[in-house]
């Protein structure tokens, strides 16, 4: 199980303006955390720092801290029923910083007695002067308690602050394909969004363009969530398919494959491709080995997951989507596409009016996919809207890969802008000033991580969809190995010519 | 707490008497159209995350029908018929289960009787 640990913001400055003091002396201090678990990686989201008194700790250049201290923060995380985080600064430090034996020695001593009174291990961070976190998970009993080091520390706050451990995630190496991005934001912002593990959660017209532009970019490990199969409806403005996959019924995950092999520019692109739905057990559990999630899905219950994980478990998800409304001749009379960031101190999905959580259940239980229901539904139902267009969605993709670049990149220092509704008559781009309601459900749930209440359960269409491309006729079998041939080919050929 | 447990937990605050039939709920409310003023029996399907998201249909005993759309066969027998009536505008926070009942309540007041 990989390790990584995530806080939001308003923790991490918190911790930062106790841990970087002004005299430039060391300082420490515990916290409480809990676990958010994902299919291939654990993350400890450090919940409530724990500051020290005035007689608990005492500062000399280093620091330390009375054992009544560390029993008081144990006492407090047990009764939360959260484990306990302790943390202390390197004033000096840049990065990621590894652990000298004093420190390590200073955690050892605490372990046991995490362990003991939380039942979870301790969670050692250590803060450079520069502000890039480092961490590690206390493994073992007794004398055997050693520090499994984790491969990120996120912070999910007005910009996404990561820093990396090198050892596990190196820096990649820059390819003669990304000069030109290098060129835009430099070397540094190349390697922190070349690290990323970034999802896109549905490869319809938004998602397949956001999949391919991410590959470009030089993300090593793009994730690709989709149980949908491609129909010759979807070729107006699916890119990368076309008729032989419509023909062939490949899945939507095939045509995400072939974009992300032929466009990536990363020297080791390692791309996870899931035909499994983000509301499936399997998927939500994959979805949260991720640091960022592209939302491309329309529905009242992927939304509604996403909006889960967006601040359970703090991964902060772009979302986006596109309104046309007609005259009454059936022709355009405007079209609104926006485009939002969804993390803790940002409106939710549900208060941005991006879903209805009623509708969440109408979906689960089958009735969005029974034409019988949706036939009877009224007219105006928002149920009921289809319009899509290619011109307009590549507008949708390019707003969230906008909110993307500007959290990631944080150009002049700022972070993403918040929600944004682009108007198309009037060529405009207006903020949307909406807030959360008092009490949101979402906002009060940030960082509660496994405590979250699950929102997933078994996805009959998911299923469905997998099942009907399993039992296709022996011609579209044979269809497919040939289709296969001759990217193998391609694929042969680019490596030849590579070499 | 959250699913049946959580809205039966709720619904026994608001000094209800919920009954737990399988993953389905019976209460009676006092209620009902002006020709079959209640009390009724209304039924009710709450999701595993309950209260985040609400019960999607609405079962009633037959002899009351809801308008505009056919009703489907209940789980709860061939006594019932469950209707499609997602709640207008859930917020799912401490006051669900008021939300709920005021939603049933509201839908019963516009029955039909049969």
């Amino acid at each position: 199980m990989r390790l990584s640990v995530a806080m939001t913001g308003d923790a991490g400055a918190k911790l930062a303006a106790h841990l970087l003091r002004h005299d430039g002396q060391e300082d420490l201090c515990f916290a409480t955390w809990t676990a958010s678990t994902g299919h291939s990686r654990t993350t400890a989201i450090i919940d409530r720092p724990i500051i020290p008194g005035p007689a608990e700790r005492r500062v000399h250049g280093n620091a330390s801290f009375e054992a009544a201290y560390a029993l008081r923060a144990a006492q407090e995380a047990a009764l939360a029923r959260m484990g306990l985080a302790f943390m202390h600064s390197h004033p000096g430090g840049r990065g990621w910083q590894a652990l000298n034996r004093v420190d390590r020695s200073a955690e050892a001593r605490i372990a046991n007695l995490a362990r003991e009174l939380t039942g979870l291990p301790l969670v050692g961070l250590t803060l450079a002067g520069d502000r890039g976190w480092s961490a590690r998970i206390w493994g073992g009993v007794g004398r055997d308690v050693v520090p499994d080091p984790c491969e990120s520390v996120r912070v999910i706050g007005d910009g996404f602050s990561v820093t990396f451990n090198d050892a596990l995630v190196p820096t990649p190496e820059v390819s003669s394909t990304q000069v030109r991005t290098i060129h835009t934001w430099g070397e540094e912002t190349q390697a922190t969004i070349a690290r990323l593990r970034v999802a896109v959660a549905g490869t319809g017209s938004v998602g397949m363009v956001v999949a391919d532009v991410l590959g470009r970019t030089g993300v090593q490990d793009v994730g690709i969530f989709e149980f949908d199969t491609v129909e010759m409806v979807n070729l107006d403005r699916l890119r990368g398919a076309d008729r032989l996959d419509a023909l062939l019924k490949r899945p939507k995950t095939h045509v995400a494959q072939r974009l992300l092999e032929a466009g990536s520019t990363a020297a080791h692109p390692h791309h996870e491709i899931y035909e499994l739905s983000i509301c499936e057990p399997e998927g939500f559990a994959r979805l949260l080995d991720f640091d960022i999630v592209f939302s491309c899905v329309d529905r009242p219950w992927p939304r509604h997951v996403l909006n889960t994980a967006a601040y359970a478990d703090l991964i902060p998800v772009i979302e986006g989507g596109l309104s046309a409304f007609q005259n009454t001749d059936g022709t355009l009379r405007n079209a609104y596409w926006r485009s939002t960031l969804v993390r803790p101190g940002r409106p939710c999905l549900a208060c941005l009016g991006q879903y209805d959580p009623a509708l969440v259940q109408v979906e689960r239980d089958g009735s969005l996919d029974d034409p019988t229901y949706i036939a009877n539904l009224p007219l105006g139902s928002p149920i009921r809207r289809r319009e899509n267009v290619a011109a307009l969605s590549a507008s949708v993709s390019a707003a969230l890969l906008e909110q993307f670049v500007s959290y990631v990149a944080r150009p002049s220092g700022l972070g993403e802008p918040g929600p944004l509704r682009f108007n198309l008559r009037d060529h405009t781009v207006e903020r949307d000033p909406t807030v959360c309601d008092e009490g949101c459900v979402y906002q009060e749930s940030a960082g509660c991580g496994n405590a979250r209440l699950d929102p997933t359960s078994r996805h009959r269409a998911a299923e469905q969809g997998r099942s009907d491309r399993a039992s296709v006729s022996m011609g579209v079998r044979v269809g497919r190995r040939l289709d296969d041939l001759m990217w193998l080919l391609r694929r042969r050929l680019r490596s030849l010519l590579d070499d | 707490m959250n699913g049946v447990a959580a809205f039966v937990a709720g619904l026994r605050e608001l000094g209800l008497e919920p009954e737990q039939r399988g993953g389905l709920v019976v209460v009676i409310l006092d209620v009902g159209p002006a020709s079959a003023r209640g009390p009724h029996r209304v039924g009710a399907d709450p999701p595993n995350d309950y209260p985040r998201v609400p019960p999607h249909w609405l079962h009633l005993q037959r002899g009351l029908v809801l308008a505009e759309d056919p009703g489907r066969a209940s789980e709860l027998g061939d006594d019932w018929w469950r209707w499609s009536r997602p709640h207008p505008k859930w917020k799912g926070n401490d006051n669900a289960a008021r939300q709920w009942v005021a939603h049933a309540r509201s839908l019963l007041l516009v029955a039909q009787v049969v």
